[in-house]
């Protein structure tokens, strides 16, 4: 469960004061896919990085699972993003000089899995986006829709229960970017975790449960279009 | 973040970068095979040093002496007092000068062999040869020394001994050929003629005694010119001496005999004078000498009687400081060229933060801590230094394997000696060195790597 509590951003100081979040508050159930929609410096970004506690708010409160991010303290909330939240970005950000096998590694690095079991782990994810024969090949050598494989395969090997997926469609064609949404969506839901996905494209977003608008930093819409119920046991 | 993961990520990202890693740990290689190659010399110089004395001083003597000028330890500003309570005589000083020291007289003598450390005391009996020569032959300007018991020399023909009283000497190979003789075997057995001019004119008679010849070989193997005021005494070649790189230095044109034979040229030259039978130092061979602690204890003695000594220690000691200021002269340079090499790694690895700003921000992003960042980077400025290290003293190593035989040729060091001479220890300590300078070159980049902000670092496209 998320929620979010009259969350505000405010850059900058008097005349230059701008406001990139204004008291947003919504919540989202365990195991649900929400979309975030929103031009670009609607707000969306920021909204993205104060939920998963790479920015702080200027007031406000975000409660993931029932603990409140912004009375947390850095170590607290990095070994927080290591254990139980993973990204998915536009740009990939993958390693192109390392091998598959290195890129999906490092979250489970990162998060101190011991090394026995970190093999198998990424066998599992990259047999989950059918990347299993590419497993030492430099991930420099892969197709676009392939690199954002690995990026889902690196963001579900340590089984997180919050993924946030930044724009994970804005670098692939059409086609390709279908494929990776209807992987994602499976993933997930065979995972149980929750999925927030930040985009501008509608039809993106109309595939999730739960659709945010936001315009200007605020909140325009709230829709539920599916009830996302049946997955909760899933995640308990 | 484990720290094993942090090391061999960051050799992984070092590897990546092959060409840049290897150039930057060039910089710290060139320092380090300056470095190793200075140690390396310096370590050959000193058992060079050692090697010299070994084979030309026992370490259970020592030399005792009374004037601080005899080894040139006496103040520079301030001029010595006279003193009449003891014979005077000249030593060698720095740059052809001469200096006037007190002696040892035959009453010191007599004070160090009483002395209960005093296994044997040996004045160290010095005369000045008015020349050498042999019958039809020109005269050479020569020294005269008495065989040391420890002297190793490596002798072209004859034997490495003397009899005492017997008149019988060691000449230096260069002598073979100007004194006549066809080879070096020839020499042996063959007469060889060492003059002194007496201060004051002792008769033939009196001659005679201080040889303690009789008077029917006295007539045939002394040549007396007295009218010249010289005397001349005849030696019988026993040996013949190759000069080696390893011999006490300057005795190249050094003629040796018995003390005893040495001392009765002296007693020629010095009757009736104020400096008869007074030397400038005097050896004394110390009971169970070998002990350390026994020889310091003799010269805490000596110097509470008011005797100055020096061991073959002290000797090497000071040698060895010489060397250690060339060494220190050397090594000021090559910590420059790692001073350089210091912000080629700052430069290397503040340019490899920027470009991997993506990655610092992913990392951060999946909750890398920023203490495990900053380690990311020193651990590699620690591969640069490692890397740079072991090149440069492997590069100093095989170098030196490579020329030590040359050298040792050049130079004539003698059979087996090596002037360049590695110890794993000083090359294993020298790259752990170089490690921490890199490391602390590391410090900056790794300081700006991790107060990264994954956001604005993510941002980047």
């Amino acid at each position: 469960m998320i929620e979010v509590k009259k969350l505000s951003k405010v850059y900058g100081k008097k005349e230059s004061i701008f406001t990139a979040l204004d008291s947003v508050s919504f919540s989202v159930p365990d195991g649900a896919t929400v979309a975030i929609i929103g031009k670009s410096g609607s707000g969306k970004s920021t909204l993205m990085h104060v939920m998963s506690g790479l920015d702080h708010p200027t007031s406000g409160s975000v409660t993931i699972n029932g603990k409140n991010l912004s009375t947390m303290k850095t170590k607290a909330i990095d070994s927080f993003r290591a254990t139980e939240m993973s990204f998915i970005f536009q740009a990939f950000f993958i390693e192109a000089n390392q091998t598959c096998y290195q890129n999906v590694m490092l979250p489970l690095e990162i998060a101190k899995v011991p090394r026995r079991k970190r093999a198998g782990m990424v066998k599992d994810a990259l047999e989950a986006v059918d990347l299993s024969e590419k497993i030492h090949l430099k991930a420099g050598k892969l197709s676009g829709g392939q690199k954002q494989r690995l990026a889902i395969a690196r963001s579900i090997v340590n089984k997180p229960k919050l993924i946030f997926a930044d724009e994970p469609t804005g670098n692939l064609d059409s086609a390709t970017g279908d494929l990776i949404i209807k992987q994602l969506f499976n993933l997930n839901k065979s995972l149980g975790a929750t999925l927030v996905v930040v985009t501008h494209d509608e039809d993106l977003a109309s595939k999730c449960q739960i659709q945010i608008s936001i315009k200007d930093g605020k909140i325009v819409s709230n829709k539920t279009t599916k009830k996302p119920a049946s997955r909760r046991k899933v995640v308990q | 973040m484990k720290v094993t993961d942090i090391i061999r990520r960051a050799g992984r990202s070092l590897k990546s970068a092959k060409m840049r890693t290897l150039l930057t740990a060039t910089a710290i290689a060139i320092g380090g095979f300056t470095l190793i190659v200075t140690l390396a010399a310096t370590n050959g110089a000193r058992a060079y040093v050692s090697k010299i004395l070994q084979e030309n001083f026992d370490p259970a003597e020592l030399y005792v002496y009374k004037d601080k000028s005899v080894f040139g330890d006496d103040s520079k500003t301030e001029p010595k007092l006279y003193s009449d309570s003891g014979a005077l005589g000249t030593v060698a000083g720095q740059a052809g000068t001469t200096q006037t020291v007190t002696l040892l007289t035959e009453t010191d003598i007599a004070t160090l062999r009483s002395q209960d450390f005093a296994e044997k005391v040996t004045p160290v009996v010095t005369v000045s040869p008015e020349y050498v020569t042999r019958a039809d032959q020109k005269k050479y300007i020569a020294a005269l020394l008495q065989l040391g018991s420890k002297q190793n020399f490596t002798m072209s023909a004859g034997k490495q001994s003397v009899i005492a009283n017997n008149r019988q000497i060691i000449i230096p190979e260069p002598f073979v050929k100007s004194l006549g003789f066809a080879s070096s075997k020839d020499a042996i057995g063959k007469t060889v003629i060492v003059a002194v001019r007496p201060q004051s004119q002792p008769s033939q008679a009196e001659v005679q005694a201080l040889l303690q010849q009789s008077a029917a070989s006295a007539a045939e193997s002394i040549a007396n010119s007295q009218s010249k005021g010289i005397t001349e005494v005849a030696f019988t070649i026993v040996g013949v001496k190759q000069n080696t790189q390893t011999q006490q230095p300057g005795t190249e044109f050094t003629l040796y005999t018995d003390y005893t034979d040495i001392q009765a040229l002296q007693d020629i030259a010095t009757k009736d004078q104020v400096n008869y039978r007074s030397n400038p130092t005097a050896i004394v061979r110390v009971k169970d000498g070998s002990v350390e602690k026994n020889i310091t204890d003799a010269q805490a003695q000596l110097k509470s009687l008011g005797y100055y000594s020096k061991s073959s220690k002290d000797l090497q000691q000071q040698i060895n400081s010489f060397i250690s200021t060339l060494q220190i002269i050397i090594a000021v340079f090559s910590v420059i060229t790692v001073v350089a090499s210091v912000f080629g790694i700052v430069n290397t690895l503040y340019i490899s933060v920027l470009e991997r700003t993506r990655e610092i921000g992913l990392m951060k992003a999946l909750g890398m801590r920023r203490r495990s960042v900053n380690l990311l980077f020193i651990f590699e400025a620690l591969w640069i230094g490692f890397l740079g290290g072991v090149m440069g003293v492997l590069g100093g190593y095989a170098l030196g394997t490579l020329i030590n035989p040359t050298i040792s040729k050049k130079l004539d060091l003698g059979p087996g000696f090596e002037l360049l001479q590695f110890k794993p220890s000083q090359m294993a300590l020298l790259v752990g060195a170089l490690m921490i300078v890199a490391m602390i070159a590391g410090l900056l980049p790794a300081r700006k790597a991790s107060k990264l902000d994954p956001i604005e670092a993510l941002r980047t496209e």
